[in-house]
C-alpha cells in the first residue's frame, strides 16, 4: 500500500528524557520509524510505554523534556526547529487528535468558531464568509447531520462522538498530509469507534493521508492499518506489516497481547493475560525489559538488551525468538 | 504539558503531617522576621526610642534629621517614635478582635452546620444580612451609635468580622459531618459534643488559619481606618489611623503621614506574606470578603 | 436560566428587610435618648421639632411601634433629616450618588483592565521575574491603606511634581457642567466643553488610580490563577497541537474561560470600591456618598449615618444580583440550560 519509496516522516534514534524532581526518566530510548505517504501505521503499546510523548516529542509539544534525535518530516528537521516554524507545520501539515473528545473543544466558543480559528491560523487570508463556508463543508465530511446549524452549537451540545468527529474535521482543515491520531476511540462506544475507524479511514482514502493511529487496542489495529509497530519501554520491540505480524509475531510481547485478544472461535475460553506489571522508565531492568515477564527468557536477555533483528517478514528486538526462526528456516 | 501516565499502581501513602514548615520559604519568611520584630519592638519599646510619644521634645514640624528620624509633628513630638508606639495599639486591638470573631464565627457556624434545619437558616439569614453591609460603613455606624473610642470601635469589628468565620466553619462542618468515621463514631453512640470536639473542630482549623492570618492585616488597616475617621483611637493616642489625619491636615509635612502609613503597610504587608505562603501550602480557597 | 432569576429576585426583599432591621437595631444601639440620634442634640430644647419626631417616629410608645414607623417611613423613602445639612436625607444621598458613581466606575473600569493585562502578564510570563513583579504590584495594592496612599501620592504628584490637580472633582474656582447625568466628564463632554472634560479627568485620574489599585491586585490575581488553571486543559493542548499561534491560545481560548471567575466578582469588586471609596473620597474632597458619610460619622449625624449605611446594603445587595445575572449570562452552560 506504500506508493512513493521517500517516506513522508522519518524518526531516528529519537530520544526523550523528562527532568523529574528524582533524577532523569528516559521516557522514549531510540525510536526509529518511517512513515510513508497514504499509509496507515499503528504505533501499539501499553500505557507508559512512550508511544504518545514520541509523538508529541516531535510536534514539539512537550515542556520540559530533553529531545535528541532526528525527526525529519520532508527533510525539515522537526526537533530542535523553531517554535514558530514548528507551530506552522503542527494543524496544517502534520495534525493530531486527541483521545478525549470531552475535554478537547473549549466549552465557551462555537463549534464553527473553533474551526475557524483553526483554519485562519495557517490560512490567515481567508475570510469569515470563506471559514465558515468551509466549516461547513468540512462538517460534512466528517458526517456530521445538519452541518450548518451545528456550526453554531457549542460543544456541550454534541455526543461524545460527534465531538471527536468535529477534532477530526479540525485536523483536516488545512489538508494536512499526516494525521497523528493518539487513541482516538477509546474514550468511545464500541459502535461509535467502529464509525470513527471507518471515517479515519474514508478520510485517508479521499486525501491520501498517512495515518499514525495510537492505540493499547490490537482488535481496531487488524482492520484499519497496513504496518504496526510495536513498543515497549520506550522502545520499538516489533515492527512489520499487519498481517504477518499477527500470523507470527517476533517478539514475546507481541506474543501476548495477541494471546489476550478474546476470540470467538474458542469455546471455554480463559482470558489470557501478560503476567506481571508494565514496566516503569523509572526502573528499568538491565538487558532487556520485557524479561521479567516473558517465558521465553534465558540467561543472555538480562545481561544485553536487544536490537531489532528479521523475523519472517517483520523485524523484532528479540534475541530468543530470532534465534530460533533463524535457526528454523 | 501533560506527562504520559504511568499504570505502575501507586499506593497511597498519607503524607506526615509533620512537613508543617514546609510552607515557610521566601516571602513568607520575610513577613514572620517582620512580625517578629514589631511583637518584640511593641513590647520592649522604651528600650529602641529616648523619647516619649505624648510629650513635646523638639521643635515642631520639623523635617526628618540626625535626632528625629522622622522629623517632629505639630505638637513637637518625635514622629518616630509615635510610629512605633502606634504598634502597641494596633497590634493587640487586631488580635482581640480577630480571637472575638473567631470564636463567635466558629460557635454560629458549627451549630448552624451541626444541627441544620431552622437553626442553620435563621443564623445564616443573620451572618448574609451582616454580611450585605460594606464592612466599614457597617462599622462606622455602629462606633458612631456605640460612641467613639477604641472600645466601641473594637465592638464594632467584631460584630462586622464574625459572620465570615461562621460560613466557613458552617462549611468545614458540614464537609467533615458527612465523611464516615463520623458517621460511624455517630453509630456507636458517641455524642454530638465529642464528635465536635474530636473530628470535626480539629479538621477546620486549616482555613480558619489562613484566614485568620490574612484578616490579621485587614483588621489592622480597618482600625487605622476608623481612628482616621475619628472614631477610633482619640487623641493624642498614638494611633497610626489618627496620625494619618493630622499628616493629612499638615499636608506638606510628609513625614507626618509616611511614617505610620509605612507601618501600617510594613504589617499588613508581612502579614499577607505569610497567610499567602499558608494558604498555598494548604491549598486553602479565600473566603470571599 | 429565568427560574434561576426569579428564585434570586424572590430572596431580595427578605434581605432587604434584613438589611432595613439590623440598621434600625443599629440605630438604637445608643445608650443615650433615640431622640438625641434623630434630631440631635441642639434641637432638643426645641419643643415643635421634639413633637415632630416623637410623632413621626413613635418615639414615646413601645419599640416593636417604633420599628413599624420606621418601617413605614423607610417605605415612602423618609430616611429622615440630615443635622448638618438640614435637607432629607433622601436628597442629600441623590444629590451625592453621581460623583460617588463615577469616581467607582472610573475605578472599576482601570482596576479590571490593568488588572486583566497584568494577570496575562503574570501567567504568560509565569515565574519570570516580571510574573515577580507584577504580582508584588498587586500585593502592594492590597496592603497599601488606599487613604495613605492618596494621601502621598497627591503630595508626590501635586504637591512636588505640580502634573495632576489637587483634590475635588475640579478646579475650585471652575464652576460645574450642566447637570445632566452628574457624571462631570460626560457631562462636559455632552455641553461640548473640551476643556472642562479634561480637567474633570484629570481630577478624576488619582483618586480613580488609588480606589482601582485594590482592584487590580484582586483581579491579577484571580486571572493569573485562573489562566493557569486553563492552561493545563486538554483543549488548550487541542488548540496548540492544532498550530495555534500562542496569543490566539491565551486571548481567544484561554482568556475567555478565565474571565468567567473574573466576572463572578465583580459584585464583590464593587463591594471592594464602595468600601475603599468612604475614605478615598474624603482624602480627595470627592464631594460623594463616601465622604458624607465620613463627615456625618465624625458629627454624629446620625440620620445620615443610617441613610448612608442602607444605601450601601442595599447597594450590597443589588450588585450581587447583578454579578449572578451577568454569570448567568456568560457561561453558555447555564445560559442554555
Amino acid at each position: 500500500m506504500t506508493d512513493a519509496l521517500e517516506p513522508i516522516l522519518q524518526i531516528n534514534d529519537l530520544r526523550v528524557t523528562f527532568s523529574t524532581p528524582s533524577g532523569p526518566v528516559p521516557a522514549v530510548r531510540g525510536i526509529n520509524l518511517d512513515v510513508y505517504p497514504g499509509e496507515a501505521l499503528a504505533v501499539v503499546g501499553e500505557s507508559g510505554s512512550g508511544k504518545s510523548v514520541t509523538m508529541l516529542a516531535l510536534l514539539g509539544m512537550l515542556n520540559g523534556a530533553a529531545v535528541t534525535g532526528s525527526a525529519r518530516y520532508r527533510g525539515t528537521e522537526l526537533v530542535g526547529l523553531d517554535p514558530a516554524a514548528l507551530r506552522m507545520i503542527r494543524g496544517s501539515k502534520v495534525s493530531m487528535i486527541f483521545q478525549d473528545p470531552m475535554t478537547s473543544l473549549n466549552p465557551v466558543l462555537t463549534i464553527g468558531k473553533q474551526l475557524s480559528l483553526v483554519m485562519r491560523s495557517h490560512q490567515p487570508d481567508l475570510s469569515r464568509a470563506a471559514a465558515r463556508a468551509r466549516a461547513i463543508e468540512l462538517l460534512d465530511q466528517v458526517a456530521i447531520s445538519q452541518p450548518a446549524r451545528r456550526c453554531d452549537s457549542y460543544p456541550h451540545e454534541l455526543s461524545g462522538g460527534m465531538r471527536q468527529r468535529v477534532m477530526i474535521a479540525m485536523a483536516i482543515a488545512n489538508y494536512p498530509e499526516v494525521l497523528i491520531a493518539d487513541e482516538p476511540t477509546t474514550a468511545l462506544d464500541v459502535t461509535v469507534q467502529a464509525q470513527i475507524m471507518e471515517l479515519l479511514s474514508d478520510l485517508r482514502a479521499e486525501h491520501h493521508l498517512a495515518l499514525i493511529l495510537i492505540t493499547h487496542d490490537l482488535g481496531v489495529v487488524a482492520g484499519a492499518t497496513d504496518r504496526v509497530a510495536v513498543m515497549y519501554a520506550g522502545k520499538v520491540v516489533e515492527t512489520g506489516a499487519v498481517d504477518p505480524l499477527f500470523n507470527d509475531p517476533g517478539h514475546p510481547y507481541t506474543r501476548g497481547l495477541l494471546e489476550c485478544l478474546p476470540r470467538l472461535d474458542v469455546r471455554h475460553e480463559v482470558q489470557a493475560s501478560i503476567p506481571g506489571v508494565p514496566v516503569t522508565p523509572q526502573s528499568l531492568p538491565i538487558g532487556c525489559p520485557f524479561s521479567p515477564r516473558c517465558k521465553y527468557v534465558e540467561p543472555s536477555c538480562l545481561e544485553v538488551e536487544p536490537v531489532l533483528a528479521p523475523h519472517g517478514e517483520t523485524m523484532a528486538a528479540c534475541s530468543v525468538l530470532t534465534r530460533v526462526t533463524r535457526v528454523s528456516t | 504539558m501533560t506527562a504520559i501516565s504511568l499504570t505502575q499502581p501507586q499506593i497511597e501513602v498519607p503524607v506526615a503531617r509533620r512537613r508543617r514548615l514546609r510552607w515557610l520559604h521566601g516571602p513568607a519568611i520575610v513577613g514572620v522576621v517582620v512580625i517578629t520584630l514589631w511583637v518584640l519592638v511593641a513590647l520592649t519599646l522604651p528600650l529602641w526610642t529616648p523619647f516619649d510619644p505624648l510629650e513635646a521634645v523638639g521643635k515642631r514640624l520639623q523635617g526628618p534629621s540626625a535626632s528625629h528620624w522622622m522629623g517632629t509633628d505639630a505638637l513637637g513630638r518625635d514622629v518616630f517614635t509615635r510610629a512605633l508606639w502606634g504598634a502597641r495599639t494596633s497590634l493587640p486591638v487586631a488580635a482581640v478582635v480577630i480571637v472575638s470573631a473567631v470564636v463567635i464565627g466558629t460557635i454560629v457556624g458549627a451549630l448552624a452546620g451541626f444541627f441544620g434545619g431552622w437553626l442553620d437558616a435563621a443564623l445564616m439569614r443573620t451572618v448574609d444580612i451582616t454580611m450585605a453591609f460594606p464592612p466599614i460603613l457597617l462599622a462606622m455606624a455602629i462606633t458612631a451609635g456605640l460612641g467613639p473610642g477604641i472600645r466601641n470601635a473594637m465592638i464594632a469589628m467584631v460584630l462586622v468580622w464574625w459572620p465570615i468565620y461562621a460560613r466557613l466553619l458552617r462549611a468545614q462542618v458540614i464537609a467533615v459531618r458527612q465523611r464516615e468515621y463520623v458517621e460511624s463514631a455517630w453509630a456507636i453512640g458517641a455524642s454530638r459534643w465529642l464528635i465536635l470536639r474530636r473530628y470535626i473542630l480539629p479538621m477546620s482549623y486549616t482555613p480558619v488559619l489562613v484566614n485568620s492570618t490574612m484578616d490579621f492585616g485587614q483588621v489592622v488597616l480597618l482600625v487605622a481606618q476608623l481612628s482616621f475617621i475619628g472614631l477610633g483611637a482619640r487623641p493624642p493616642s498614638p494611633e497610626w489611623g489618627a496620625m494619618i489625619t493630622e499628616g493629612a491636615t499638615n499636608f506638606y509635612q510628609w513625614w507626618i503621614a509616611a511614617a505610620p502609613g509605612v507601618a501600617i503597610l510594613l504589617v499588613v504587608l508581612a502579614f499577607n506574606f505569610v497567610g499567602d505562603a499558608l494558604r498555598d501550602s494548604f491549598d486553602v480557597k479565600e473566603s470571599t470578603r | 436560566m429565568r427560574r434561576y432569576l426569579l428564585r434570586r429576585l424572590a430572596v431580595m426583599p427578605v434581605l432587604l428587610l434584613g438589611v432595613a432591621t439590623v440598621v434600625f437595631i443599629v440605630s438604637r444601639l445608643t445608650p443615650a435618648d433615640p431622640l438625641v440620634s434623630i434630631i440631635g442634640e441642639r434641637q432638643l430644647t426645641n419643643p415643635e421639632v421634639v413633637a415632630a419626631a416623637k410623632a413621626r417616629w413613635g418615639l414615646d410608645s413601645s419599640i416593636p411601634v417604633q420599628y413599624f414607623k420606621y418601617m413605614k417611613n423607610l417605605l415612602h423613602g423618609d430616611l429622615g433629616t440630615s443635622f448638618t445639612t438640614r435637607r432629607s436625607v433622601l436628597s442629600d444621598l441623590w444629590d451625592r450618588l453621581p460623583a460617588t458613581l463615577e469616581l467607582t466606575f472610573a475605578a472599576l473600569f482601570i482596576g479590571v483592565v490593568f488588572g486583566v493585562g497584568l494577570g496575562v502578564l503574570a501567567a504568560r510570563k509565569r515565574n519570570t521575574i516580571i510574573d515577580h513583579i507584577a504580582r508584588f504590584f498587586a500585593l502592594l495594592g492590597s496592603s497599601l491603606p488606599a487613604f495613605w496612599a492618596g494621601l502621598i501620592l497627591l503630595y508626590v504628584f501635586y504637591a512636588r511634581l505640580g502634573i495632576l490637580p489637587g483634590p475635588g472633582r475640579l478646579d475650585p474656582r471652575s464652576a460645574e457642567p450642566g447637570h445632566i447625568t452628574g457624571f462631570f466628564t460626560i457631562d462636559s463632554l455632552l455641553h461640548g466643553d473640551w476643556s472642562m472634560f479634561t480637567a474633570a479627568l484629570k481630577h478624576l485620574i488619582l483618586p480613580a488610580s488609588v480606589l482601582g489599585w485594590g482592584v487590580v491586585g484582586i483581579v491579577s490575581r484571580l486571572v493569573r490563577a485562573s489562566l493557569l488553571d486553563e492552561f493545563s486543559m486538554e483543549y488548550v493542548r487541542v488548540a496548540r497541537a492544532m498550530g495555534l499561534r500562542e496569543r490566539t491560545v491565551v486571548n481567544t481560548h484561554a482568556l475567555r474561560n478565565a474571565l468567567l471567575p473574573t466576572i463572578t466578582i465583580v459584585g464583590f469588586l464593587f463591594a471592594f470600591l464602595i468600601t475603599g471609596a468612604v475614605l478615598t473620597e474624603k482624602i480627595f474632597s470627592w464631594p460623594g456618598l463616601g465622604s458624607y458619610a465620613v463627615d456625618a460619622s465624625r458629627k454624629l449625624d446620625f440620620p445620615a449615618v443610617i441613610g448612608v449605611t442602607i444605601l450601601g446594603g442595599v447597594a450590597f445587595l443589588l450588585t450581587n444580583l447583578i454579578t449572578d445575572v451577568l454569570y448567568a449570562l456568560a457561561d453558555p452552560r447555564i445560559r442554555l440550560s
